[in-house]
C-alpha cells in the first residue's frame, strides 16, 4: 500500500501545476523585465530566454518618471493606511466592547459596504471632490481609498477585539484604567497578529487600486504606479521588456510587505473570518 | 458597608437587596455609589459612540452620500455632452433606456456568467490547494508562499503580466496553447477573451480561498478523521461527510466575499480588453465607467449604478439570511 512517504511525494507533485500556476506569470515578469528586444520577439518564446540586458530598466527611469509614480504610491498607501487603522481601532473597540442595537447596525452596515462595488460611488464622488477642487490632487484619492479601508478594517478589529474576553478589560477598569488605557495597554498588545493583518490588508488594497487613481489623477507626475504603467501602451509598439520591469517596480514593495507579515496574515484571517 | 463589583449593579436591584434585609447600608453612601455607579454607565456609552463617530462620520460622508446621490442622479439627465438639460428631472427614463438598450442587456448576461465563472473556478482550485496544503509538514511554507503570491500581486499589474502572456503573436502561453491547437488571438476573440478574463481574476481571486479554507481545515481536529478511519470510512467519504460540512460556515463567507469582488472588479477586465471585442466581456461595471467618463453620461452610468447595487443588495441579503441559519447550528 501506498506509504507516508509516497503519500507525501504524490501531495507534492500535485501541487507543483498549482504552485507553477501561481508563480509563472510572476517569474515572467522578473524574466522579462530583463531581457532583450530580440529574445522576447524570438519564435517560438522560450521560458528562459537568450538575451539579457539592463535596457529595459535604464529607459523605464528615463522614459517616465517612475519615482514619482513609486512616491505617490507609498504616500497615499501609506496616509490612507495610516488613517484607516487609526479610525478602525477605534471603532473596533466601540462596535466590540459597547454592543447595543445601534452598534451591532453599524457593524452590519460595515460589514455590507464590502459587498458595494467601488463603482457605485465613484461618480458621485467625482462631482463632490470637482466642487472641492481636490480633483487631481492627494486628498481625493485618499478619501476615496479610506472609504473602503475603513469599513473592512472596523470589521477586521470587532473580530480581533471580540476574540479576547472583556474580564480582561473590565479587570484593568476596576483597577483604574479609562477606557483608552484599557484599549491601548490591555487589548492591543494581545493581538499583535490582527494587526498586522489589518495593516497589511489595508495597504494591499489601497496600493492596488486602479479605478480611483486612474479617475481623479490625469497629471502624469500625480499619477500611482498601477496607473502610470498604462501609459506605456499608449505608444505604437509595446515595450514589453520595459512594461515587465515597471511591473516589478510596482510589485516589490507590496510582496516585501506580504512576505513580512505572512505569517500574522494566515492567522488573523482565521480569526476574522471564521469568528462571525 | 456593600462590596463588590459594582459595575454591575444596578440602582433598583440595591434596592431589592436591601428590602429583602441581606444587606445592611448606609443609605447615603449607597445612593452616592449607586448615582456615579449611573454616571459611569453613562459616561462609557457616550465613550462608546464617541470611538465609533469618526468611522461612521467617514461612512457617511464617502459611501453613505455618494449612494444617495447616485440614486438622485439616476433619475436625472446629467450628460456633460448635453449642457443643457444638466440635472432636470426625467423619472425612469435612464432605466427604460437602459432595459430597451440590448448592449446593457448583454452586460448584465456578461456580468453574472463571469462572476460565477470566477467564484467557482477560485473556489475549487481554493479548496484543492488548501486540501493538499493542509496535509504538507516540511515544505508547507514554500508551498504556501508560493501559491497564495497571487495575491499580494495588484491586480492591475496581474492584467499587464498576463496580457504579455497571452499576447498573440508573441506570448507564451499562446503558443504553448497553440501546440495543442488551439490557434486562438486571445484579446480580438469573443469567447477566448472571456476565458482570458476569468482565468486572470481567477488566479487573482483564489489564494484569498486558498488561505481561507486552510484556517478553516486547521480547526477540524484530527480526532475525528482518526475516528471515521477505524470505523472504516474511505478517504472519499472523509472528506464528503467530516470536511465539506466542517467548512460550510467558511465557505459561505468566501463564496459571498469572492462572488462580490468578482462582481464589483473593474481594472481586471478593464485593463486586458476594455470590455472586449464588440462588448463581449463587457461587464456591468465597465459599461457603467464607460458611460460615465468616456461618455460622459452620469445620469445613465447612475442607472447601472443602481441596478447594480440591488443587485449587490440581494446579495447581502441572500448572505444575511445564510448567516441567521448557521447560527442555529
Amino acid at each position: 500500500m501506498i506509504n507516508k512517504k509516497q503519500r507525501l511525494l504524490i501531495n507534492i507533485i500535485v501541487l507543483l501545476p498549482f504552485a507553477f500556476f501561481a508563480l509563472f506569470p510572476i517569474y515572467s515578469m522578473l524574466v522579462l523585465s530583463f531581457s532583450s528586444e530580440k529574445s522576447l520577439m524570438a519564435y517560438p518564446p522560450k521560458i528562459i530566454p537568450g538575451e539579457y540586458t539592463l535596457n529595459a530598466w535604464r529607459n523605464v527611469f528615463t522614459t517616465r518618471p517612475v519615482v514619482k509614480w513609486l512616491t505617490n504610491s507609498i504616500i497615499l498607501t501609506s496616509l490612507s493606511t495610516l488613517i484607516s487603522i487609526v479610525v478602525a481601532i477605534f471603532a473596533g473597540y466601540s462596535l466590540s466592547r459597547y454592543k447595543n442595537q445601534f452598534s451591532i447596525g453599524i457593524g452590519y452596515f460595515f460589514f455590507a459596504t464590502r459587498m458595494v462595488p467601488s463603482t457605485l460611488i465613484i461618480i458621485p464622488l467625482y462631482i463632490l471632490f470637482q466642487k472641492w477642487g481636490i480633483i487631481n490632487k492627494y486628498p481625493s484619492v485618499i478619501l476615496a481609498y479610506i472609504s473602503f479601508q475603513v469599513p473592512f478594517a472596523s470589521w477586521m478589529m470587532k473580530s480581533f477585539f471580540d476574540s479576547i474576553p472583556t474580564s480582561l478589560d473590565e479587570q484593568a477598569m476596576v483597577d483604574g484604567c479609562t477606557e483608552i488605557g484599557a484599549l491601548f495597554r490591555i487589548i492591543l498588545p494581545l493581538c499583535p497578529a490582527g494587526i498586522m493583518a489589518c495593516i497589511l490588508a489595508a495597504s494591499v488594497l489601497a496600493w492596488g487600486d486602479y479605478m480611483f487613481a486612474r479617475t481623479f489623477l490625469s497629471q502624469n507626475e500625480l499619477l500611482t504606479i498601477t496607473v502610470g504603467i498604462k501609459t506605456f501602451f499608449q505608444e505604437y509598439r509595446f515595450h514589453w521588456s520595459e512594461i515587465m520591469a515597471s511591473c516589478l517596480l510596482g510589485t516589490v514593495p507590496l510582496i516585501f510587505l506580504f512576505l513580512l507579515f505572512q505569517k500574522s496574515l494566515v492567522k488573523g484571517l482565521a480569526s476574522g473570518a471564521v469568528k462571525q | 458597608m456593600v462590596q463588590g463589583n459594582f459595575n454591575l449593579v444596578t440602582k433598583g436591584k440595591v434596592l431589592e437587596l436591601v428590602k429583602r434585609g441581606h444587606i445592611k447600608l448606609n443609605k447615603l453612601n449607597a445612593k452616592l455609589k449607586v448615582v456615579r455607579n449611573n454616571n459611569l454607565q453613562k459616561r462609557r456609552r457616550y465613550l462608546g459612540i464617541f470611538f465609533l463617530v469618526p468611522a461612521l462620520v467617514i461612512s457617511l460622508l464617502v459611501i453613505g452620500y455618494p449612494l444617495l446621490q447616485m440614486l438622485n442622479l439616476s433619475f436625472r439627465e446629467y450628460n456633460l455632452m448635453r449642457p443643457t438639460t444638466l440635472g432636470k428631472f426625467i423619472g425612469i427614463t435612464n432605466f427604460v433606456r437602459a432595459f430597451t438598450n440590448y448592449k446593457f442587456r448583454n452586460s448584465l448576461g456578461t456580468t453574472l456568467i463571469f462572476t460565477f465563472l470566477v467564484t467557482i473556478l477560485g473556489y475549487i482550485i481554493g479548496l484543492f490547494s488548501a486540501l493538499l496544503l493542509n496535509s504538507l509538514k516540511k515544505v508547507k511554507g514554500f508551498f504556501t508562499v508560493s501559491i497564495c503570491l497571487p495575491w499580494a500581486i495588484p491586480g492591475a499589474i496581474a492584467a499587464y503580466i498576463f496580457l504579455q502572456l497571452f499576447q498573440s503573436p508573441g506570448g507564451i502561453i499562446t503558443y504553448w496553447i497553440s501546440i495543442i491547437g488551439l490557434d486562438v488571438s486571445w484579446i480580438t476573440q469573443k469567447l477566448p477573451s472571456l476565458f482570458l478574463v476569468v482565468i486572470v481574476a481567477t488566479w487573482k481571486s483564489y489564494p484569498f480561498v486558498t488561505m481561507g479554507l486552510l484556517a478553516g481545515l486547521q480547526t477540524i481536529p484530527n480526532e475525528i478523521y482518526e475516528a471515521a478511519s477505524i470505523d472504516g470510512a474511505s478517504n472519499f467519504r472523509k472528506l464528503f461527510s467530516i470536511t465539506l460540512p466542517a467548512l460550510k460556515p467558511i465557505t459561505t463567507v468566501l463564496l459571498i466575499l469572492n462572488g462580490t469582488w468578482a462582481f464589483k472588479n473593474f481594472e481586471i477586465i478593464w485593463i486586458l480588453t476594455g470590455g472586449g471585442p464588440a462588448r463581449f466581456t463587457q461587464t456591468l461595471g465597465i459599461d457603467l465607467y464607460n458611460k460615465a467618463f468616456v461618455n460622459f453620461n452620469f445620469g445613465y452610468a447612475s442607472s447601472i449604478g443602481v441596478i447594480m447595487l440591488i443587485i449587490s443588495l440581494f446579495i447581502i441579503f441572500l448572505y444575511m439570511r445564510l448567516m441567521m441559519k448557521e447560527s442555529f447550528y
